[in-house]
């Protein structure tokens, strides 16, 4: 157990030392513009349909089930929608957008790169004087460092908005008052705790996916085993550093 | 030999925990050799290649390479899979050479004529076969001009007319550039046509070295000859 525990936070460590490397190594900046939009494709326009159905499916059952709680105990409609977006905009969209970012996003950066890794592609950029911290690793931690807060934003919308729409049609909530609830709960600290938190998630996602990539080693199997230490850290790492920063903040 | 090795083992030991691989290589490769290193599989041959290419780091010895440009040619083609056959080359071209984009673009066409891939140039590695990928990586790997070039199985699943047609131009190409080159391979054919020194590696260091022809025609350490005849009897157990 105390190998196992000194073995993650040695890795967890690496992770971290990952974020420097691809400040210190610079970039190519061709190479690394071509492959940052391309990124930018991969994980962002083609992570928005899994961010819609899952912001709204959250979106739903979150507000249904305060809109009831509230109406029904305290008969008080005009907290209901600030009750939803303070829970979506502090804690729900970023720590749930975050996870379906290291399932989708960081486990497909684990198995590109462990696959790179065990067909011997990683050697051959060595050999050619490419180094691989600024040729791959660099543009996919710059750009889930851009749609991570992108897609949780967006993400946060749908949340709100299917709540909106869901508790007007089950709960017959005027959209008014809930949306006038929204702006009054809501403030600055807010907006930028959320932004703070998604971009620190992001990192992490990034950091963690891309060192377990790095470090496959085997056959094909190894990229499996690989993938899933990426999305378990990656959890882990999202719920621990969710309490710390809620903690600073609020 | 009067000019200096290209590629220069000293001593060299590797081990990987309690394996020991490698218990003092010596090796030296001069320009327009190739030298074959032949052993049963997890003797270290790989690993030897690793280690002059700087991927692997030995635990002693000494290490000289005496070349700005090391080509690899590696077992599995090693093709970066998200760009092209072309972009394959021209991507390594922008990274080790000065050249012009016309010159890279030249360089490439000149390369992939050289393995009959020329068609192919605008696929992706997982749309042509193993075959011309392991072309494709010679190619990539020659294209830099390399004065160091190493090949892991570099005929190993090409059908045999085509292995021939690539092991007479690889000889003509470590002759005209004067490469010096270090070979690992499995097959017999391979070391026949296209090395001009064998080394035979077996616990760790080399049993055997010794020229091509009198591996195959004057040899009599019992290794080699096991290897060489394809017996089942003899000191390497299967």
């Amino acid at each position: 157990m105390k190998r196992f525990l000194e073995s993650q936070i040695t890795s967890l460590g690496k992770s971290v030392l990952i974020l420097f490397q691809v400040f210190k190594r610079g970039f190519n900046l061709k190479n690394f513009a071509s492959e940052f939009l391309k990124q930018l494709e991969i994980q962002g326009v083609k992570s928005l349909t899994v961010v819609f159905f899952s912001a709204m499916s959250i979106g739903m059952v979150v507000a249904v089930q305060f809109g009831k709680n509230i109406i029904n105990n305290f008969g008080a409609e005009d907290l209901v929608g600030g009750f939803v977006a303070i829970a979506f905009f502090r804690e729900l969209a970023p720590v749930f957008i975050a996870l379906v970012l290291a399932g989708k996003i960081g486990a497909a950066i684990t198995a590109e790169i462990g696959s790179m890794k065990v067909t011997e592609q990683i050697d051959a950029m060595m050999v050619f004087n490419m180094e691989p911290i600024q040729f791959l690793i660099a543009p996919r931690l710059f750009a889930l460092l851009l749609t991570g807060p992108v897609l949780t934003i967006y993400g946060l919308f749908i949340a709100i908005f299917s709540g909106q729409l869901f508790t007007k049609f089950i709960l017959n909530l005027n959209s008014a008052v809930f949306l006038d609830s929204v702006r009054l709960s809501l403030g600055d600290l807010d907006f930028q705790v959320l932004l703070i938190k998604s971009l620190i998630f992001s990192l992490l996602i990034g950091s963690i996916a891309s060192l377990n990539g790095l470090n496959t080693k085997g056959g094909l199997e190894a990229v499996g085993r690989q993938t899933t230490k990426t999305v378990v850290w990656s959890f882990l790492s999202i719920f621990i550093s969710n309490y710390i920063i809620t903690s600073i903040f609020f | 030999m009067s000019k200096k090795a290209l590629i220069e083992l000293k001593d060299i030991h590797l081990s990987f925990g309690d394996r020991k691989i490698l218990d003092g290589v010596n090796l030296k490769v001069y320009p327009g050799e190739i030298a074959a290193i032949l052993g049963p599989s997890g003797a270290g041959k790989s690993t030897i290649i690793k280690i002059i290419a700087g991927l692997l780091e030995p635990d002693s010895g000494e290490v000289i390479v005496r070349a700005d440009r090391i080509g690899f040619a590696f077992q599995y083609s090693a093709l970066f899979s998200s760009y092209t056959v072309k972009e394959n080359i021209q991507l390594v071209l922008e990274q080790t050479t000065n050249l012009s984009c016309k010159e890279i673009h030249a360089r490439v066409d000149e390369s992939l004529k050289m393995v009959a891939l020329s068609h192919v140039a605008n696929l992706y590695p997982n749309q042509i076969s193993g075959g011309m990928q392991k072309r494709a990586g010679i190619a990539r790997a020659l294209a830099i001009e390399p004065k160091v070039m190493l090949y892991d199985e570099p005929s190993a699943g090409l059908d045999p007319i085509v292995a021939h047609k690539l092991e007479e131009d690889l000889t003509r190409i470590n002759q005209e550039r004067g490469l010096a080159s270090v070979l690992i391979t499995h097959e017999l054919p391979t070391i026949k046509n296209l090395s001009t020194k064998v080394l035979m590696l077996f616990n760790g260091n080399f049993v055997y070295k010794g020229t091509t022809n009198d591996f195959f025609y004057n040899c009599d350490e019992p290794f080699s000859v096991q290897f060489r005849n394809r017996r089942l009897a003899g000191p390497i157990s299967v």
